[in-house]
């Protein structure tokens, strides 16, 4: 998973706006009617990896719509398992933020929250579909800003869900995200935006993660917007040296230039080093 | 718009007439080319949340329908958001800026220094175009203005601290010279700071001072002074560099812009509900007590 940048993107200005984010599932969507009696998960689990395979495609386009698809159908073909809704919604989420198609993003945006309603309808316990909403929302706030103000509650009150069920989701995904939607926000008392706590669940998700790029490049942001540019700098160094040792990894052109944009010519290394019990130094 | 070059052999013949004749339209050409010139507009908040980025696409909206309250094509305006007070200023330093939104700190602290006039003020949601500040401090500490020697006074208009000397907190009494006045744009961060008994005080506006009973550390502060009645925000020309009726026009359609619905629901997105007349009492009031503590 990427960062998320332009996830919550739009949210930092949007403080206006009246729609609710959520809506009443569809109960007419396969996913409500899949019968947990006829679940075949080994079939599921041969369409999820064929999906992942898939997604490790991205940016192909084709690619990632195919990936959506396969968990749509893993996720009908075993009801009694998330993790291929979990699938459909991250697929979901990167196209609503990277199609070339407007429209289709707004369309796709708003499907993924419908999507990951039914993650937490078929597991309601489970942190990654709480996490997974969250972004959900913070994509469709980003395509139709209407749905920005209330979608912040939202966000906020499932980031912190899943943070009490298993904060390690995603390498520290529902820190990192209530780190960036905490510090983007608007502030007290118009929104949730908080700067300083953000910058806590930033270190956090580096305490817990620092191999994982996007943790530190929000950590450099976190930084920046407490103003702490020296140490954002470093914390950007930090996220370049780690994007550069994953190379392979379908986000680490997204990664490097995410850190390169703000370090420019910088040519430091990464100084912060991560004590065993999670302090930064 | 450039004249086309006049060929040569026509160049040849021309005599003083012709080449009055040839000025004038030249001078009627460029005034022409005037009256639709590229207008820009800088909303420029100090302390307010999002980046010059991520606004874009809501500042693009407002110049479009700004354009077309003013009776204008859609493109001949185009306006960005500045978050911080160095953007802001190298924007309105530029020439190709010619007006700008701005609070009435800014609007003092650069008055002289951008030659900035007023044409409309900001009406706030609730229908008032002025607001008060309060003044939070730990709960028992401070009784008046002397109290504060050595603290600090942070929140998002302390990047002018003769606004906050002057306009906020001049009619409660002069604070003492050592005070520490400083911008914040984590107002958060400043009541936390000083619930936990730290020798700061907050400036909070009117939605903060009402919101603030819900924080859980509220106990621990009190509400030491209240302003008087300052005006939210000004939409000023810069400079001079536009002609009156351009201004004009301009200000006659801010102050349609919310009989508009699409425009109407895009300033409810920044607190704005609609545009009015300068009240220029207020303002000189206003300027009398910040110059007082400049």
């Amino acid at each position: 998973m990427r960062r998320s940048a332009a996830v919550i993107a739009a949210l930092a200005i949007s403080v206006g706006g009246c729609a609710r984010a959520l809506r009443p599932v569809d109960a007419g969507s396969p996913l409500g009617s899949a019968d947990r009696a006829s679940a075949d998960p080994a079939a599921a689990q041969l369409l999820m990896q064929a999906a992942e395979t898939a997604f490790a495609r991205r940016p192909d386009l084709a690619q990632v719509r195919e990936a959506e698809q396969l968990w749509l159908r893993a996720a009908v073909t075993d009801a009694t398992n998330a993790e291929p809704i979990v699938g459909a919604v991250r697929a979901q989420v990167w196209l609503a933020e990277n199609d070339t198609d407007q429209q289709r993003r707004r369309d796709t945006a708003t499907e993924s929250v419908s999507t990951a309603q039914w993650c937490s309808r078929r597991e309601p316990a489970n942190p990654t579909c709480s996490y997974w909403l969250a972004l959900a929302v913070g994509v469709q706030a980003n395509q139709r800003r209407a749905t920005a103000n209330d979608g912040l509650q939202v966000m906020v009150r499932a980031l912190h869900a899943a943070i009490e069920r298993d904060e390690r989701t995603d390498h520290a995904g529902p820190h990192r995200v209530l780190a960036l939607v905490l510090v983007r926000a608007p502030g007290w008392p118009t929104g949730p935006g908080d700067p300083d706590t953000g910058l806590v669940h930033a270190e956090q998700a580096v305490s817990l993660f620092p191999d994982f790029p996007p943790n530190w490049l929000t950590l450099g942001e976190a930084l920046h917007e407490t103003d702490q540019p020296q140490r954002s700098l470093e914390a950007y160094r930090c996220a370049l040296e780690a994007a550069r040792g994953q190379l392979d990894h379908p986000d680490a052109v997204v990664w490097i230039q995410g850190a390169e944009a703000t370090l420019g010519d910088d040519e430091g290394g990464c100084t912060i080093t991560v004590a065993a019990a999670g302090n930064l130094f | 718009m450039d004249a086309p070059p006049l060929p040569p052999v026509a160049a040849t013949f021309l005599c003083d007439a012709m080449l009055k004749t040839v000025l004038l339209l030249l001078t009627l050409t460029l005034t022409g080319s005037g009256a639709t010139a590229p207008l820009h507009l800088v909303a420029w908040a100090p302390g307010y949340p999002g980046s010059t980025t991520q606004a874009q696409p809501t500042m693009d909206e407002f110049a479009r329908l700004l354009a077309n309250a003013a009776g204008w094509d859609a493109d001949r305006v185009t306006a960005e958001y500045q978050e911080t007070e160095v953007g802001g200023l190298a924007r309105l330093t530029h020439e190709g800026t010619q007006f700008a939104l701005i609070p009435l700190a800014l609007f003092f602290k650069y008055e002289d220094q951008l030659d900035l006039h007023p044409l409309a003020q900001v009406v706030g949601p609730g229908g008032e175009a002025s607001e008060t500040w309060c003044l939070v401090a730990p709960a028992g500490r401070i009784t008046g203005p002397g109290d504060l020697a050595g603290w600090t006074v942070m929140g998002i208009p302390g990047y002018s601290e003769a606004f906050v000397r002057g306009n906020l907190l001049g009619a409660w009494g002069p604070l003492p010279s050592n005070v520490n006045v400083e911008f914040t744009r984590r107002v958060l961060g400043g009541i936390r700071r000083a619930s936990s008994g730290e020798n700061v005080a907050v400036l909070l506006d009117s939605a903060q001072t009402a919101a603030m009973a819900s924080l859980p550390n509220a106990g621990e502060l009190e509400i030491v002074a209240t302003s008087e009645r300052v005006l939210l925000g000004l939409l000023v020309s810069v400079d001079t560099r536009v002609e009156a009726s351009t201004e004009e026009a301009l200000s006659g359609g801010l102050m349609r812009v919310h009989e508009s619905p699409a425009f109407a629901e895009l300033l409810s997105t920044v607190r704005v509900s609609r545009f009015e007349p300068v009240d220029q009492e207020a303002i000189a009031s206003s300027r009398e007590a910040f110059d007082k503590a400049r």
